[in-house]
């Protein structure tokens, strides 16, 4: 390793105040519940420093810190299932989940609001796969690549899956603009 | 609401948007997280380095827990119960013969009240080549 070359783990260090919120938000979307994604999110990280240093060099982090997350919701879900518990997840009007109003003007709060609704609306109609796909594609910025290595996918499927999951977005979206014009 | 004619646009801006529009709660502290780390660590090296004398007593008390009633170590028969027969081959009724298959012409299958040895036998006729048979015994020891 080059002297300038910083290791995994450092870069996990670095990249954690970033990473974190990211990885939070994509596990309150599969698992529908804010308190249990802090916790899936803490168990992801714990998972991620223990094996971070044996990664191949050159291995981007952020995908593989998703694939941890999503197998940590995974065994979640199973767990719940288990106990006879369900996940509920929280509707948009769930207060604790909107950000303060008071920093944002009243129009720009609209539309964030409608999206939030759109784009809960168009999650809720996907399977867990198609969600995690369409999330890692459309909300955290994965290339088709590294989804597939995420999901365990080829490149082919992590491509079908997202086009299907991006109709129904489409399709909600449409339902939405009638109803709005 | 303004609806950008582009798809891949709109979908990022609606992203976007609602990211914004979502409270950021808390995550978990960076300092929690290596703690969480660090007791996992202990606790697995702590195991890995327990005597091998406690993994040698917990393999020799499972192997007593597989082997014993297996081996009757622990439990006492009675004569009488000894030379009772085996429940599962009195429950064998005799067969006089039935058809089978239709490369078989008979099969005999006949167990004497309270024998110990069950019989099977068939036999085939093929009109091409000489007829052939088999049989299958089974027996069991009496004490």
């Amino acid at each position: 390793m080059a002297p300038t070359e910083i290791s995994h783990q450092e870069s996990l260090l670095r990249d954690y105040a970033e990473l974190a919120p990211r990885v939070q938000r994509f596990l309150r979307d599969l698992l529908g519940c804010a308190v249990t994604a802090a916790d899936a999110t803490q168990e992801t990280f714990v998972r991620a420093f223990r094996k971070v240093d044996g990664l191949p060099p050159g291995t981007r982090l952020s995908p593989w810190v998703f694939g941890i997350a999503r197998n940590v919701s995974l065994e979640i879900r199973k767990a719940r299932g288990r106990q006879g518990r369900v996940l509920t997840p929280e509707t948009p009007e769930h207060a604790e989940r909107i950000a303060d109003p008071a920093a944002r003007s009243p129009e720009t709060q609209l539309l964030d609001r409608e999206s939030l609704e759109v784009i809960d609306r168009a999650l809720d109609r996907l399977p867990e796969e198609r969600r995690a796909a369409l999330l890692l594609r459309l909300d955290h910025g994965l290339a088709y690549d590294e989804i597939a290595q995420t999901m365990g996918w080829t490149l082919a499927k992590a491509k079908v899956e997202i086009f299907r999951a991006r109709e129904v977005l489409r399709a909600t979206l449409a339902e939405y603009r009638g109803g709005a014009s | 609401m303004t609806i950008p004619e582009d798809d891949e646009s709109l979908e990022r801006e609606l992203f976007a948007r609602r990211e914004r529009a979502l409270v950021s709660p808390p995550v978990p502290p960076l300092e929690d997280v290596l703690r969480a780390v660090s007791v996992q660590r202990r606790t697995v090296s702590s195991f890995r380095a327990a005597p091998a004398s406690l993994f040698a007593f917990a393999a020799f008390a499972a192997s007593v827990a597989v082997i014993a009633p297996r081996m009757h170590l622990f439990t006492t028969v009675s004569p009488e119960e000894a030379i009772r027969p085996d429940p599962v081959m009195m429950s064998v009724q005799p067969v006089a013969a039935m058809s089978t298959a239709e490369q078989d012409d008979s099969l005999a299958c006949s167990l004497p009240d309270r024998a110990d040895s069950l019989a099977i036998s068939s036999s085939s006729e093929d009109p091409v080549s000489s007829s052939s048979s088999c049989s299958l015994s089974c027996a069991t020891e009496s004490p």
